[in-house]
């Protein structure tokens, strides 16, 4: 027997029985109160063997448990006086037995009544204690006007998407910057329209050169038009144009539009205008005094160190 | 929003449950919210959650709805499907822009209790008809008997 209880680390081996509750039922009243639209109708009868009102879990106190199943004898009986010893010896044992039982379940009842009780008044206090340090640090962070959002630390829900306005209106701030950006926008389309306007009057301004104004210009484009071609000179061109393009291998096409891409780049890089003649910018440059600015700055750079001009020009 | 345009969600979800398409948006409007909310309490629908118009945003990013980006929001609904076949079967109007049903509480307390309203039908188990209030406010056929409401009967939605 000492050997396997060594074996086992002095533990008791086999299946030990399951630990029962003491009290079968609770000991306190259950407090519970009944859900609003649930359980029958009025007019609806309910099913047989059940009831329309709650039921609530059984319940018993010890007050009543104790007087059930601890119940006294009919007669008190002393274990000193000579009637008890006049009985004779087994249902002496038997009554003693019974009185300790009864002794000790008293004691259990009431033990376990009072650990129960315990319980329930050390959570209560739990609760309480909790409930004063919240209020507690409620206050601190009103002091300290530190507000935690509830709604910040989750998902935003559909149904919150419903309470407010659905669409979230613009602050002042974001109000003005809209405002700015509209009046560029508008001031920017503007100037673009007026830069336009300047580029065509200023192409009609060179191309008013042309225009017959005197007679005797008058007279030259009349003999200009009405002037008979040579059609020697004409088919001796033909030939030579047909001859630089058999030979070079490039179309005639190609060769035109190259040409007017060069002049477009030169006259960008110039800012010169097609006839050789100056831009819209160039002329807005000149009249706000840009170029003016620029040409004496360099002039100031040439003065002072003429040296990098000079091995410029000889690179 | 207008009865036209709650026609076209209706017939949208729908033509979408017999194609069986999971993910489908519809606008982002009110109307179209509390729809979407009261399909989706019934069990017709999966998920409700906002989106562009390419797709639905992930959890992480709380895009806010503004004047400036209001064009390209959408509302983003994950519909049902149970063996194969959509569990939100029917999804219609009841009131057309042509013809409108404005019912007192007592027609709304017959409809709910199985009795046909004028040309309306009535409500079958697992049926959801939504109720518009004169506020505006979208509510169950249900609700709107317990009470004691009168509206216009919007749409009915079954499988």
């Amino acid at each position: 027997m000492v050997n396997k209880l060594v074996k086992y680390g002095f533990k008791p081996s086999g299946v030990l029985p399951e630990a029962r509750k003491i009290f079968k039922h609770s000991i306190i009243h259950p407090k519970r109160q009944e859900i609003p639209d649930t359980g029958y109708a009025k007019d609806v009868p309910h099913p047989k063997n059940s009831t329309r009102n709650l039921i609530l879990p059984k319940y018993t106190p010890v007050k009543k448990l104790i007087a059930n199943t601890i119940k006294n004898p009919k007669k008190k009986i002393d274990f000193n006086s000579k009637q008890f010893r006049s009985f004779p010896k087994v249902q002496q044992v038997k009554l003693k037995k019974a009185k300790t039982r009864r002794d000790y379940l008293l004691e259990a009842y009431t033990n376990e009544e009072q650990k129960i009780l315990q319980k329930i008044e050390a959570e209560k206090q739990k609760e309480v204690l909790l409930q004063q340090k919240r209020k507690e640090q409620r206050k601190l962070d009103m002091k300290n006007q530190v507000f935690v959002k509830k709604n910040s630390l989750t998902l935003p829900t559909i149904s919150s998407f419903l309470k407010g306005p659905l669409v979230r209106r613009r602050t002042e701030d974001e109000k003005k910057i809209l405002m700015m950006k509209k009046k560029a926008n508008y001031n920017n389309s503007l100037l673009i329209k007026k830069e336009n306007q300047a580029e065509r009057l200023l192409e009609l301004y060179y191309k008013s050169k042309d225009f017959v104004i005197t007679e005797e210009k008058l007279k030259e484009k009349i003999e200009k038009a009405f002037e008979i071609p040579a059609q020697r000179n004409q088919r001796f061109n033909l030939e030579q144009q047909l001859d630089v393009t058999l030979n070079s291998g490039v179309s005639m096409f190609i060769d035109q539009n190259y040409k007017n891409v060069s002049n477009n780049a030169v006259d960008k890089l110039l800012g010169t205008h097609k006839n050789a003649f100056p831009d819209a910018d160039q002329i807005i440059d000149e009249y706000n005094g840009v170029s003016k600015n620029l040409y004496q700055k360099a002039q100031k750079n040439l003065k002072k160190n003429p040296s990098t001009v000079d091995a410029k020009l000889s690179v | 929003m207008s009865l036209v345009k709650l026609g076209y969600i209706c017939s949208h979800l729908q033509n979408c449950a017999t194609r069986r398409i999971p993910l489908t948006s519809i606008p982002y409007t009110r109307q179209s919210i509390n729809v979407a909310l009261h399909l989706y309490k019934e069990g017709f629908i999966s998920a409700i959650s906002k989106g562009s118009v390419v797709r639905p945003d992930l959890p992480s990013e709380n895009i806010e709805v503004t004047f400036d980006n209001i064009a390209t929001r959408k509302l983003w609904v994950t519909l049902k499907y149970r063996d194969n076949q959509p569990v939100l079967g029917k999804f219609r109007l009841v009131s057309t822009p042509s013809q409108k049903f404005f019912l007192s509480d007592v027609e709304i307390k017959a409809l709910s209790s199985g009795l046909s309203v004028r040309k309306i039908k009535p409500q079958q188990p697992g049926e959801l008809i939504l109720v518009q209030l004169e506020d505006k406010k979208i509510i169950d056929l249900q609700e709107a008997a317990k009470n004691n409401v009168g509206g216009l009967v919007l749409c009915r939605a079954r499988t």
